[in-house]
Formats: structure tokens, sequence, C-alpha cells
């Protein structure tokens, strides 16, 4: 299982997210919808810059169950994300997906867990069945 | 005198905007219609979206 630097994960999927092509942003918006339907981004105000942060978790969560990737958080990250150029609701939503049961938390490192893996899974599965009209 | 015209669109009266959206309706909003008071990317649509989800169930795919 790889260990990827943190800010590079974040990089990796802003890029993917940006460059994604018609048929992936289905998949993306549809993950992002799942996971918030999973208690992820409960900020109530919804801005364009959430949604594209929202959208970045979505790409990065559905890295981690491709890759298998784990993600790594230090202390001094989690508790002052803005001093590192992470989102700060980063942690945040970590806990939460840990909380879900998506994430499986061990030191300072997140894995994707086993529900994870299936929500991924089963929704592109139903987006990729979706005849979505252009 | 009304000052709407006779075949003006009423929010309430009309019956898409009260029937749940599935998957493919929400994302042919998003490409349409992203943004302002009423787009995709509304916090009102976005919630709107979620509750539509929570209603169809899985059928919200088809």
């Amino acid at each position: 299982m790889r260990s990827l630097q943190l800010l590079e994960q974040l990089d990796e999927a802003r890029d993917l997210f940006q460059s994604a092509n018609v048929h992936e942003q289905y998949q993306i918006e549809a993950i992002r919808t799942e996971l918030r339907l999973r208690g992820l981004f409960t900020s109530k105000q919804i801005r364009p810059s959430s949604m594209a942060y929202e959208s970045i978790v979505a790409v990065l969560f559905m890295q981690m169950t491709r890759t298998g990737a784990r993600l790594t958080v230090p202390p001094t990250v989690q508790s002052n994300p803005h001093k590192y150029s992470i989102p700060t609701s980063l942690p945040r939503e970590l806990a939460a997906s840990v909380k879900a049961d998506l994430l499986l938390l061990e030191g300072s490192s997140y894995s994707p867990a086993l529900r994870l893996h299936q929500l991924v899974q089963d929704t592109l599965a139903r987006v990729n069945n979706t005849e979505v009209v252009a | 005198m009304s000052v709407f015209s006779e075949d003006s669109e009423s929010v309430q009266d009309s019956n898409s905007n009260n029937q749940p959206k599935t998957f493919s309706q929400w994302q042919q909003m998003r490409r349409s219609n992203p943004s302002g008071v009423a787009g995709y990317y509304s916090t009102k649509s976005q919630q709107k979206m979620l509750a539509d989800r929570k209603i169809l169930g899985s059928a919200w795919y088809a």
C-alpha cells in the first residue's frame, strides 16, 4: 500500500477534477452527493469555492479506493491546516468520514474502509448505467 | 388587471419544481443553468438535490 504526501494527493485530485471530461464530471457529482448524504460537507452556506473543494475531496476519495493509497495527516497539520496550504475544513471532513465508517484511522493515517470501496463502486456503476441527456 | 401574462408559469404551480428530479435531470440543469439564485450550484438547489436523492433512493440514478 502506498503512502503519498497529503499535498501531492490534493494537487493530483485538483488536477483530475479540473481536467475531468463530461462523463467524469457526472461521476464526481454523484460521489460528492453520496458523501453529502453521509454527513460530509455540512456547511450550510454553499459557495462556488466550497463546491470545488467538495469535488476535490470526492476525487481524492475515488483515488484512494483505486490506488489503495493512505492519507497521512500529521497532528501539526490537523491542528493548523491553513499553515500548510491544506483546506481548513479537511480535518473535519476526515473525522466525519471516520464516523461514517468510510475511512479507517490508524495513527495519523487514513485508509479507505470497505464501505468507501462499496460506495464508490456502486455509485460509479449506477452513473455508468444512467443515460444522461446532453 | 393582472401584472402577469396568462401563460406565465408560477413557481408554485409548476409540477417540474415539485416533483423530485433524477440524477440525470440534475446534471442537465448543471450544464444548462449552473449559476445564479436558482442555478444548480445555489444553496437551495443543492439542498433540493440532496432531498431528491433521499426521496428517490437508488431510483435517483434511473
